[in-house]
């Protein structure tokens, strides 16, 4: 019997006659801004720009995710929608929904909201997905494949939350528990963020020593949705951090400076 | 019969995921201007998934682990070269902000240039289980990277080829997500 013994050329010959089909970083995107809010009369847009060096086709998809008492959001299927999340499905309008662009180019994509009359007041939310769609797969036809590549393709995607906010809604929030301890990688300042009200909030966290305006820490983008009452908030500090901590400190939860910068929540408190 | 079946670099080359960076200017007489930059979020692949190189007469199985520890025990299949885990790096993101990393349900490599939907020996390579040290958040059932104080974190994937001995020669594919939720 004949014995075959295919000597599998190297990967980088494989690779290489692949090469225009596998271009670098395709599908990479930019997206601003990173969370749209809604009145319900005016209409918003999002800037979808592809940074990477060749063309990709986005998709764009409306999506539920509910946050959990770490803050950590988790996907929710349609079929399990409460009434709040298919209302919110029902009455976002965006598009276009599939967009194909050179590298470089942007193209914004329209979003509305239209709230029916009958609509309880509240705020309503679904998260906005971009996902670029991996190009069509390379037929190598004429080809003889020397050898076995292996390709695992990531498929990466962005979510914003697009927040309708139908009526007059307000929100308290309060700071309590906080403690700190020995996280993954070092030291940790943990805290709870409480909400009352029925709007979700957004700010950043700021840690500084009463009456000193250098912070020790700011955490950025820290958002407490209308599911959750409360939420864990974990700060990974560094060692300097950790030591310049000690004795009494302040953290306050403010608005970003750009939305007007508003106090939402302070405590002055002493960790160990 | 033998094959001998080198195993190479994975992960179509592909990088850079960022979101965000607006800048609004406005200017007149007065010189007032207003610009806001936001952080962009870059996720970008640092090493390939690499199987180093495998003889196959039969079925066996290879797995690279996230650290980077290869299995090579069948019978069937004899093993050579470095092997790698794939890496990833997400920078500029929010302090202490989790990005959940999502593993494919796939279970097959397929040959690019196979008949859709096949389920022919020789177009599928075994594709057991994808393996992250990402932590697993039993609440969610994602794998998710915390990000640290500076807004940077990285995972690893490892995962188990299991081949049948059938495979003809191709590019061999499979896609999985990895997802960053902004809140």
């Amino acid at each position: 019997m004949f014995s075959t013994r295919a000597f599998l050329s190297c990967v980088g010959v494989v690779a290489a006659s692949l090469a225009p089909l596998t271009a670098q970083a395709q599908g990479d995107l930019l997206i601003a801004p990173t969370r749209i809010v809604l009145d319900g009369r005016q209409g918003g847009e999002v800037i979808l720009s592809n940074i990477g060096d060749s063309e990709a086709t986005y998709r764009i998809e409306l999506e539920l995710r509910r946050m959990d008492g770490n803050g950590a959001l988790s996907a929710v299927p349609r079929e399990a929608a409460n009434e709040k999340e298919t209302a919110a499905l029902a009455m976002v309008r965006y598009a276009p929904r599939r967009i194909t662009l050179p590298p470089n180019q942007p193209q914004s994509v329209r979003i509305s909201a239209r709230p029916g009359a009958e609509l309880p007041e509240g705020e309503y939310r679904v998260h906005m997905s971009f996902t670029a769609i991996p190009a069509a797969r390379p037929v190598t036809q004429g080809e003889d494949p020397q050898g076995i590549e292996i390709r695992l393709v990531p498929i990466y995607g962005v979510t914003i939350p697009v927040f309708v906010r139908h009526g007059r809604l307000e929100a308290q929030v309060s700071i309590a528990n906080p403690a700190l301890r020995a996280g993954a990688s070092g030291s940790e300042l943990t805290f709870d963020l409480i909400r009352n009200g029925s709007s979700s909030t957004y700010g950043e966290v700021v840690i500084r020593k009463p009456g000193q305006a250098e912070p020790i820490a700011v955490t950025r983008g820290v958002a407490i949705y209308t599911e959750v009452a409360s939420r864990k908030l974990a700060l990974p500090l560094s060692p300097e951090q950790t030591a310049a901590l000690r004795g009494p400190v302040e953290i306050e939860y403010r608005e970003l400076p750009e939305n007007g910068g508003r106090l939402l929540a302070s405590l002055t408190t002493t960790i160990g | 019969m033998k094959n001998v079946f080198r195993l190479g670099a994975v992960a179509a080359a592909f990088a850079v995921m960022a979101t965000g960076t607006t800048a609004y200017a406005a200017d007149n007489a007065d010189a007032t201007a207003t610009v806001e930059v936001m952080k962009p979020l870059t996720l970008t692949k640092t090493a390939d998934l690499n199987f180093g190189q495998a003889l196959v007469s039969g079925a066996g199985t290879v797995a690279v682990s996230p650290a980077g520890a290869l299995t090579c025990a069948s019978a069937g299949v004899v093993c050579s070269g470095a092997v790698n885990a794939a890496a990833f790096d997400i920078t500029g993101g929010t302090a202490a902000k989790k990005v959940s990393v999502h593993l494919p349900t796939v279970t097959n490599l397929v040959r690019i240039g196979a008949a859709a939907g096949t389920t022919a020996a020789s177009d599928l390579i075994g594709f057991g289980s994808l393996t992250t040290d990402a932590v697993l958040n039993a609440t969610t059932g994602d794998r998710e990277v915390t990000l640290g104080s500076t807004g940077a974190g990285s995972f690893k994937v490892g995962g188990t080829l299991t081949f049948d001995g059938s495979e003809v020669p191709g590019v061999y594919e499979a896609t999985f997500n990895v997802s960053v939720d902004y809140s």
